[in-house]
This record gives structure tokens, sequence and C-alpha cells, in this order.
């Protein structure tokens, strides 16, 4: 058999020359750098190359779904991220690869999916690229780029090229990770509502002297509660003891929005939000650790992720809290009545209402709201 | 080289510019991935693998790349030949993947190599021997094949002479020689059957004898993307344009095949041509933005034939006769001189041809040889 398959290649290299059916495999970069280092771009990566690099094709039909590509979009993204360096002068630059949600265009060979790109680099004027996409897989592969900086445009086709060495070339350092975590409280909505709506009642258990520990004391115990759930499930996730469909997690999220808003429409103990905090935070851990992106292997720089990832988070979460309670505890202090009204009830509506657009979306894929 | 960055920024912004968007829903079929190979389960490749079964595998990537007609599976094979240890055997596999990159120089420098460590080598041979043919160069290719030796290659050393001898003015000899191999029939497994029914059929139109073409081409069109295009090239060839349009109607992923879809659909008056040539326009502008010259051929024919662009065509058919000679470059070179009314390209075309005694009907339509 084998020498059928030497023979077989030997007679093939007589043939007339092959025509090849396509191209190779190509990427297209698109980036422009503002003066003040502000970094804005668009990478579009071949469908075809990506399932050759994640395992997007779910049930293995070899037919590639919109809903496959989307649920692996994460995925793509952190790929994205640690095979694209970029450096100005001596600093590497950040670079955040799901800037936008995920899209798709097509191209002559197919289609790609679309990146947005957009970070921060030490100096405006100057660039340096480090592309590693297929690198020691496809030696054929071209990143196609357009760069604009200075006003000026380049262009470059890039070969895939080995990582830096020593540069631990795919992860971004605990520091950075505690900025990620920051960085997605702030612009993860549901998680901020969820903790809006199980706050908003603490303003009204201010006694009528004005002292607010009690209103401390309740905040403290929520997030307390809200932070030892979500750790633990981030922890988990991250390690790999659980692993649960992304969709129903962040549906599970939405749901528990809706839970939290709905409750404040009638008196509640304070005990049953603390519960809720725990129990529902669990879930939303789950959600934290779908961003968490690509994390070292070694379980020892691993750890130090996941903490700098968590630290960040509760950072961002301890911010918000510190922006609203104050604002809350004055209105309510002055106003309780229009406080219940319009900043409890009616708040808790809309936030009801929201959540359960999201509920809907992220079951049904419609697509009504931003989140 | 220089060029490239220069045509880049002509073509990029026009390949990256258009709309992104959200398909309608989450059952949308976005693209039909090809099979998943058992070769590219576990990417990148371990080192630890034996390095025989690494060059099995590269061995692999290279044939699929053939019959696919994909060069991506070269791209693949290049990354893991990268991370081969040096020994003649990985000569020899980077000698077959610059000759399908169509690097000619580079494959016959890695030959000289592995030959030199491994001389007599039947592979090396034949591949030394079918560089030489694409280039033009029969007597040095005559030289190769005549070095083939031992009982069990002795077809294969049969067919190489023949098909040799059928280019430099033996035609006749030749086809009985590749008529008597071809009745080996059972004998012969997939790949080697296609080979000589396409040498076979090669030959005989040249030679003018289009029935024993045709049927060459039909037994084994289906079995590759190139056997494929040669029965459609006879078919067009032979004015039958509507069974070329019913044999590449659900082929048109191919370059090679899409062109040649286009032209039995301008034979036609097909409305279709316009469209097919376009879309064939943006996949050469494509390839010439990442620097890939292995379709100067098809985009000649694409500019000659269906853009009505004669002096384009006659420039890519002279950059494309740089890189390979053929038969069927030399004739598109020559259609393409004629269309410009080029003496100078058709003297020099003239000339080369009657140093060889290339024998072929169609060119003695194009070009006396005296």
């Amino acid at each position: 058999m084998n020498t059928c398959l030497r023979y077989c290649l030997l007679l093939l290299a007589l043939l007339p020359l092959p025509s090849f059916a396509h191209k190779g495999s190509d990427s297209y970069l698109a980036l422009t750098l503002a003066p003040d280092g502000y970094l804005e771009g668009r990478w579009d990566l071949a469908l075809r190359d990506l399932d050759l690099l994640l395992p997007l094709d779910g049930d293995n039909n070899r037919r590639l779904t919109w809903g496959e590509v989307r649920r692996g979009s994460g995925a793509i993204q952190a790929l994205a991220a640690s095979a694209l360096q970029l450096r100005s002068g001596e600093q590497a630059c950040t670079l955040d690869t799901g800037a936008a949600a995920l899209a798709i265009e097509d191209h002559v060979d197919g289609r790609y999916a679309v990146l947005s790109l957009r970070g921060q680099c030490a100096h405006g004027d100057r660039l340096e690229l480090g592309y590693h996409l297929l690198y020691g897989i496809d030696a054929g592969h071209r990143g196609l780029a357009t760069v604009r900086v200075n006003g000026r445009q380049h262009t470059l086709v890039l070969a895939p090229v080995a990582p830096a060495q020593g540069q631990e070339a795919t992860t971004a350092s605990p520091w950075q990770q505690v900025r990620e975590g920051m960085h997605h409280i702030a612009t993860g909505y549901d998680h901020l509502l969820f903790l809006l709506s199980l706050l908003l009642p603490v303003a009204l258990l201010t006694p009528r002297d004005g002292r607010n520990a009690t209103a401390l004391r309740d905040t403290l115990a929520l997030v307390t509660a809200f932070t030892l759930a979500h750790s633990l499930t981030l922890a988990l996730a991250t390690f790999d003891v659980i692993r649960l469909p992304s969709r129903w997690v962040e549906a599970a999220i939405a749901a528990s929005v809706l839970v939290a808003a709905a409750h404040n429409l009638r008196e509640s103990a304070p005990r049953t939000r603390v519960l809720m905090a725990f129990g529902f935070g669990l879930i939303h851990g789950l959600g934290f650790a779908s961003m968490l992106g690509e994390l070292p292997a070694d379980p020892g720089p691993r750890l130090l992720a996941l903490l700098g990832f968590n630290a960040g988070v509760e950072i961002g979460q301890l911010l918000a809290v510190a922006l609203f309670l104050p604002l809350a505890l004055a209105v309510a202090a002055r106003h309780p009545r229009h406080y219940r009204r319009w900043g409890l009830q009616a708040g808790s509506l809309v936030i009801g209402m929201v959540a359960l657009a999201w509920l809907c979306q992220r079951l049904l894929d419609w697509r009504l709201i931003p989140g | 080289m220089t060029r490239r960055p220069l045509l880049l920024a002509l073509l990029l912004p026009a390949l990256a510019s258009a709309t992104p968007y959200l398909p309608s829903g989450d059952g949308e079929v976005l693209e039909v991935l090809p099979a998943r190979r058992l070769v590219l389960q576990s990417l990148p490749v371990a080192a630890s693998l034996p390095p025989a079964r690494r060059e099995t595998d590269i061995r692999n990537l290279l044939m699929l790349a053939q019959r696919e007609g994909d060069p991506r599976y070269l791209g693949y094979a290049e990354a893991q030949l990268a991370q081969l240890p040096d020994s003649p055997a990985r000569a020899l596999l980077r000698a077959r993947l610059r000759q399908s990159q169509h690097r000619f120089g580079e494959a016959q420098a890695e030959l000289a190599e592995a030959l030199r460590k491994l001389p007599g080598d039947p592979e090396a041979l034949l591949l030394q021997a079918s560089i030489h043919l694409v280039r033009g160069d029969y007597d040095r290719a005559h030289e190769s094949c005549s070095r083939l030796s031992g009982l069990a290659i002795l077809p294969l050393a049969l067919a190489c002479r023949a098909q040799v001898d059928g280019l430099r003015g033996q035609g006749e000899t030749a086809l009985r020689q590749l008529r008597q191999l071809s009745t080996l029939g059972d004998g012969l497994a997939p790949d080697q059957r296609t080979w000589l029914q396409l040498a076979l059929g090669d030959l005989a139109l040249r030679l003018g004898d289009d029935e024993l073409a045709g049927a060459a081409y039909r037994s084994v069109h289906a079995n590759s993307v190139d056997a494929r295009a040669a029965y459609a090239d006879w078919l067009l060839a032979t004015g039958r344009p509507a069974a070329a349009v019913t044999l590449l109607r659900d082929f048109t992923r191919s370059d090679a095949l899409l062109l040649r879809l286009a032209l039995a659909e301008q034979r036609l008056g097909l409305p279709a041509a316009t469209a097919h040539a376009r879309e064939l326009r943006q996949r050469f502008d494509a390839l010439a933005a990442r620097g890939d010259g292995t379709h100067l051929r098809e985009a000649a024919v694409l500019a000659l034939l269906l853009e009505k662009d004669a002096a384009r065509a006659l420039d890519l058919a002279r950059r494309n006769w740089e890189q390979q000679r053929e038969p069927a470059d030399l004739l598109l070179y020559v259609r393409a001189a004629r269309a410009t009314g080029s003496q100078r390209d058709l003297a020099l075309l003239r000339d080369w041809r009657r140093a060889r005694h290339l024998q072929d009907r169609r060119l003695d339509r194009e070009i006396a040889t005296r």
C-alpha cells in the first residue's frame, strides 16, 4: 500500500500542471492608529481557517451555521488576540478583538468572520506587527494588511512567524487581566442591572434619623454574597470542573435579572435578597468565565490570571456601588415616597422589561436590544 | 516583489471594504467545509511523531492538493515540511511542493540535492523529467526518463519516455505505446489510470485524433479537477459548449472550471458568462494581491477570450511563458500574440517550436513551422 502511495504520487508528477481550484488562505487586516495612540481596526478571518483551529462545527456535519460561529465567537476573538501582536516603540499595545459583535463578510473564496479591533498604543506614530496566525500549520497563509499611521497608508503582506520567545505571546499579564475584569463589569450591563436590582431597596432601609448603618450593612451582605458565589463558579469553570452551554448561562443570567427586578415590586426581607445574590451569583460567575479568554495552561499562572480577572470584576463592582449608593441614599432620605415609586418600583419595572427582552433574544435568538 | 505592495495597495481596499452583516438566523449555513482529514486532526503536528509517519502525512497532503485543486493543502504540507529533520526524503518532498507552487528552479535544486544522495531514485527522476517537460526542455526530460531502471517501474519508465517522445516529433509511436500501456487497465491504480488517460488525450488532441482524445478524457473526467478541465476543454474545442455547461455547472468553486464554464456560456450566448467573467476577475485579483503567480495561464485566457483585452492577455501570456512552457501555454501565447499582431513574439515562438519539432495540429492552424 505504501508503495502504491509512493508511485501514485510519482505518476502525479507527470500530470499537466495542477490548476488550483481556489486561492490559498488569506486574512484581511485593516488598522488605523490615531495620533493619541488609539487603535481601531477590523480583521476578516476565513471560516475555513477558523474551522481548522477551533472546534466550531459542533455537530460535525461539515456545514458551519451562523449559530455555531456565534457560539464560538468568544473563542474566535481569543484566538485572534493571541495571533496578533501590536507594539509601539518598546511597548505592547492593548488589543481588544471583540470591540463589537462578530459579523460575517463574503469574500471571493468563501465566508469570513469579521472581528472589530480596538486598542491603545504608547505612541501614535509607530506600529509594529507580529503576525502569528496559522504559524506552523499553513505556511502558505498570508495576512493582507492595510495600516494607516500618521494619515499614511501602508500595505503589507504578512507571512505568519513564530511568536517571539519568552513573550508569553497569547496571554495577558495578571494586571491586564484586572483591567479586563473591570472592563467586563463596566460593559456587562446584565451583571450591573442585577446588582442594581438588589441594591435599589437598600436605600429605603435607612431609618428616619438619617444614619446609614443598616443600609451599608445590607449592601455589604449583598455584595459579599454575590462576590463569593460568582468567584466560586468562575474558578470552577476556569479549571474546567463545570462547563455549561453559554447560551443557557446567558439566558439564565437574563432570567436572574428579571426575577430580582420583579421581586422589588413587593416588600421583601433583606435575607431573601442575600439568598438571591448568592444563588444567582453562581450563574453570573459562569457568565464571567466565558469572557475570560485565553489563559495560561499551567495551573500556577492560570490561577494568577484568574485572581487578576476576578479582582478587576470586584473593583469594577465596588466602583459601581460607590457611585450608586450615596446618590440613592441622598434621594431616599429626602423624598422617600418618590424614591419608592420612581426609583424602586418604576426603576425595577424598566429593568425587568429589559431583562425580559434579553431573555427572549437569548433563548429565541431574536435581536431586540443590544446586550 | 517590488511590484506587489503597489498592486496590493490598489486592490486591498476593494477586497476588504464591503460591509459585514449578521446572518438572518442561527440555522443559516455559512460555509460547507471540506471533509475533516485525518492528517489534519491534530495541529500543529507533534514533533514526537516518527519522521516516516510525518513523511506519509505530507505525501497525503500533496496528493490532496493535486486531486482537489486546493492550495491550502500545499500550505499545510509546507508547514509540516519545515519541521521535518533534513534527509533525502525531505528534499524530495520539498521538490514536489515547489513544483506544485510553480517554483521550478527551486524544485530542480532540491532534486539535484536528493539525487546526489540517492542516485537513480525513481521518484526523483520522474519528478525531474516532469519539470523539464513543463519548462519545455524535452532532451533533458528524456535523459531523466532514460535513467529510470528496474523491473518494478518498467511501465512508468515507458510512459515517461512515451510522453516525452510524443512532444518531440515522434507522436505516432508514442501514441501507440501509451495506448498499449493504458490497456493494462485493471492493473493500474485509479490515479495512474487518470494520468495515463490524460497524457493519451493530450497527445491524441495534438495529433488531431479528436475521437480518441475525447474517449480518453471522458473515461476519467470525474477523477480530479484537472481531468474535468481537460474534458471540458475537449468539449469546447470540438464545438459542444452545451455539454460543457452540463459538465461544469456544479463546480464553480474551482477557478479553472469556472473559467471553462464562462467560455461555454459565452459560446452559447448566455448572460451568465458576463457575471462569471466578473467573478473570475475578482478571484484573480485576490490571487495577485497575495503574490500568487500560479494562475497566470487562466488569467491570460480570461483576458483574451472573455474580456477581449488582447494587450493584457499578451502580457500575462508572456509572464506565464517565463514560468511554464507546456503545449497549452504555447498555444495560448501564440493566440495572444496573434490577437495583438505582435510579430516579434510570433517569430520567437515559431523558432522555439521548430527547434523542438513539437507536433500540434491546433498550433498548425495558428502558426506555420516553416
